[in-house]
């Protein structure tokens, strides 16, 4: 099966790529999208449904193709050369361009995994992209790990809502030793970011805490770290299938965290040029 | 100007016939808020009761605040808004905007509050027919600070306003955060560049070891539109729910839209840019605009106090070497306005007092708070707010109630200053019973004497020969404008 790569000019993640590929003696094409507009151009308009834009509206390189299936960006396609389909939970989407990568949660990752979920890490962090995390409370002596070899630069910690809502939430349980233990790593890593991310979950992506739910898991919050002075934001998630909420339907949610986390603040994004 | 040492304080005019009689409440500095009667009377003192503003509600209520953050942390920064009944008890409460650790009081929620605030039922604050302030429910605009970081205006730490509508029951329900409208504001690239040096910034300014804050816009008042007849006509950014606020360092005045946040009218920052805004001149560093309410003279029309003093990003120029507070007029106007053509409707300044501009306009003159309120009558009653005058003044402009504010701070601000004075109805404080209404007639200042000093007039004279007499209208070292 032969393997196809398409990369951009000076792109860090495409050499990280190259040098992946040449490890393993794996023998590829490589074409610049630029270079060999051609043969990219046809290469796009033959894929363009699969092929997604960053914020930037760039496409992201690279681009993986071997014939059965293309992949794009450089986290998806190492996790599946490196594990096949068994972190596909927990890599989505790599956004954050400009020397960063982000789309990651390590709390995601199934048993099994990690070692996997780890070489991804330190191939991205070795080949000079700053990595953002995301976790949501599980799997914290993964992420102590992670942490402890230096392979994420930023980290997020989502409260995804109530404890019990996470098996419907998030695939699975949440152990209030495993918030505990995570909040604190997450107050220990310099620059760490709280939130309360309310986000659409569940197969028809239509299940998103209200409210009072927000607030019963900002009590619980307060609970396992005894600091009603914790650092939290409160910001709006993918809204699946349900309308999107604005920063005014937000206050709602910021009052109800606030009456336990008073600290609380609604994240928004950049307002200005 | 020479202010005399030596005045009489309290009412010193007072025409019952001509005036809107009713009780007045004032923040007198350092004591409380203070009700007054027509003649002057201090009718009852909330003591300690802070006032950004004081204001008088139906049932003898009174709104303020239990104090301030301590200025060393904070930059006017109100623990709380609060309702008192006529025995002081509060009734009402909001102070959950912020949690606040400051270094020597215990963590507590703070309102953040500062200029202004209004409750659902009466779109100002002040009596207007059929527009009552709630009492015992509704929710109130709260305005309050807020730091944040917006490197479009500066890198320096900022100080924003944020308004807030809260509910009776103190959740905050709206939010509105002026810095993230600046861009609409039309700032030029020289404001800007001053503002970016320089947004106001206070550091250590106010008192020892202070915060460091640039307080870029300092919106000084906020109210809502309510009913008019812009709306009612289609001009939808006249909602009766937009509101209206004041920035006193950029010469802003605006409307924003409370569906959309988006700004749907303004006035400044500069005005030189059309015909309109030249013929309205230029507003300095003003306070308390507002839309007349539904029901009184002038409904519809934009009342402000536009102080003059010192205000306004731009180019430098001699008065203002960095190009901050570039605008500057030692006199102030209170100026009504049509928002649809800026034509003024009316205007009381200096020229309308009776001092010659400029040579005689700093006696009509405060360069920082004050206010104008349209009462039932036609008149305005104008705090003139850095030396404690109220005025209360017919269209024509005569005065037919003033008051001079007898207390000067001695904490504070070392000044006679009122922050701004409301007239409310008399029904609206039953509690106080009926009240005297005594003329004051204002004395023959120039026969009136202190014990011991001599008589007005020559003791002797004599005629000199030769002299001519005098001309009017003869020149002066300064030309007059008008």
């Amino acid at each position: 099966m032969s393997v196809t790569i398409y990369t951009a000019p000076n792109c860090a993640r495409c050499t990280i790529l190259k040098e992946f590929l040449a490890s393993r003696g794996e023998d590829y094409v490589a074409y610049d999208f630029l270079a060999d507009k051609d043969i990219f151009s046809a290469f796009y308009r033959e894929h363009r449904a699969c092929l997604h834009r960053d914020e930037e509206n760039s496409l992201e390189f690279p681009i993986y193709d071997d014939g059965s299936r293309v992949l794009q960006g450089i986290g998806e396609i190492l996790a599946a050369l490196i594990a096949g389909d068994g972190l596909a939970g927990c890599v989505g989407t790599t956004g954050l361009l400009h020397g960063w990568i982000s789309g990651i949660n390590v709390s995601a990752c199934p048993a099994g995994e990690e070692e996997h979920l780890l070489i991804l890490l330190q191939l991205l962090t070795k080949g000079g992209l700053s990595v953002h995390l995301d976790c949501d409370g599980r799997r914290p002596e993964l992420l102590e790990k992670i942490l402890g070899e230096g392979l994420a630069a930023r980290l997020t910690l989502n409260i995804l809502g109530p404890a019990e809502m996470y098996p419907d939430m998030a695939d699975g349980p949440l152990l209030p030793d495993d918030m505990k233990r995570s909040v604190a790593l997450a107050r220990a890593t310099p620059g760490a970011v709280i939130r309360f991310l309310v986000a659409a979950h569940g197969p028809a992506g239509s299940l998103r805490i209200s409210p009072e739910q927000a607030g019963q898991a900002a009590r619980w919050i307060l609970e396992l770290c005894g600091d009603r002075m914790l650092p939290v934001f409160i910001e709006a998630g993918p809204a699946g299938s349900l309308p999107a909420l604005t920063d005014q339907d937000l206050l709602a949610y910021r009052a109800k965290v606030r009456a336990a986390l008073v600290r609380a603040e609604i994240n928004r994004p950049q307002q200005h040029r | 100007m020479g202010h005399p040492t030596i005045y009489p304080t309290g009412v010193t005019i007072y025409n019952p016939e001509k005036a809107y009689n009713g009780f007045t409440v004032i923040s007198a500095p350092d004591m409380g808020a203070i009700l007054l009667n027509m003649n002057g009377a201090e009718l009852r003192l909330w003591k300690d009761l802070h006032g950004f503003p004081n204001k008088i509600f139906p049932g003898g209520h009174i709104m303020g605040s239990t104090g301030t953050r301590n200025p060393k942390h904070a930059l006017q920064d109100q623990l709380d808004v609060v309702q008192v009944n006529w025995d002081g008890d509060i009734v009402w409460k909001f102070d959950q905007a912020e949690f606040v650790e400051d270094p020597g009081s215990e963590p507590r929620w703070v309102a953040r509050q500062h200029h202004d605030f209004q409750r659902e039922g009466n779109s100002v604050g002040y009596y207007a027919p059929g527009m009552e302030p709630k009492i015992d429910s509704g929710n109130s605009l709260i305005l309050s600070h807020k730091n944040v970081s917006c490197p479009f205006i500066s890198d320096k730490p900022l100080l924003d306003d944020v308004i807030y509508e809260v509910t009776w029951d103190g959740e905050i329900v709206w939010e509105w955060l002026c810095s993230d409208h600046v861009e609409e504001m039309g700032f030029s690239e020289a404001a800007r560049n001053a503002m970016c040096r320089d947004p106001n910034f206070r550091g250590g300014s106010l008192i020892e070891n202070a915060p460091a804050v640039g307080d870029w816009m300092h919106v000084n008042s906020m109210s809502t539109l309510g009913p008019n007849k812009w709306f009612d006509a289609g001009d939808t950014r006249f909602h009766p729910d937009n509101i209206i606020i004041d920035g006193r360092e950029t010469n802003v005045i605006l409307i924003l839209d409370k569906k959309t946040g988006k700004i749907v009218w303004q006035v400044g920052p500069d005005y030189d840019t059309s015909r309109e805004l030249k013929a309205l001149g230029w507003i300095i560093g003003q306070h308390h605009a507002h839309m007349i309410p539904r029901g009184l003279p002038g409904e519809g029309n934009i009342l402000v106090y536009d102080n003059g003093g010192w205000a306004g990003y731009g180019n430098p120029n001699p008065g203002a070497p960095t190009g901050v507070k570039t605008a500057q007029r030692d006199y102030s106007r209170v100026l009504e306005f049509d928002p649809v053509t800026l034509k003024i409707v009316w205007q009381h300044t200096p020229h309308e007092a009776g001092f010659l501009i400029p040579l005689d306009a700093s006696r009509f003159y405060s360069p920082f708070i004050s206010s104008a309120q349209r009462l039932p009558n036609g008149n305005t009653l104008i705090t003139e707010g850095s030396n404690g005058r109220l005025i209360e003044v017919t269209p024509e402009h005569e005065i037919v109630w003033e008051f001079i504010n007898p207390y000067r701070g001695k904490i504070s601000l070392p000044m006679h200053w009122i922050y701004r004075a409301y007239r409310a109805p008399y029904e609206w404080v039953p509690q106080a019973g009926k009240q005297d209404e005594v003329e004051v007639k204002p004395l023959d200042t120039m026969s009136f004497r202190v014990p011991g000093a001599a008589p007005l007039g020559p003791q002797s004279s004599v005629s000199v020969a030769g002299t001519i007499g005098y001309y009017s209208g003869a020149g002066h070292c300064v030309a007059a404008t008008e």
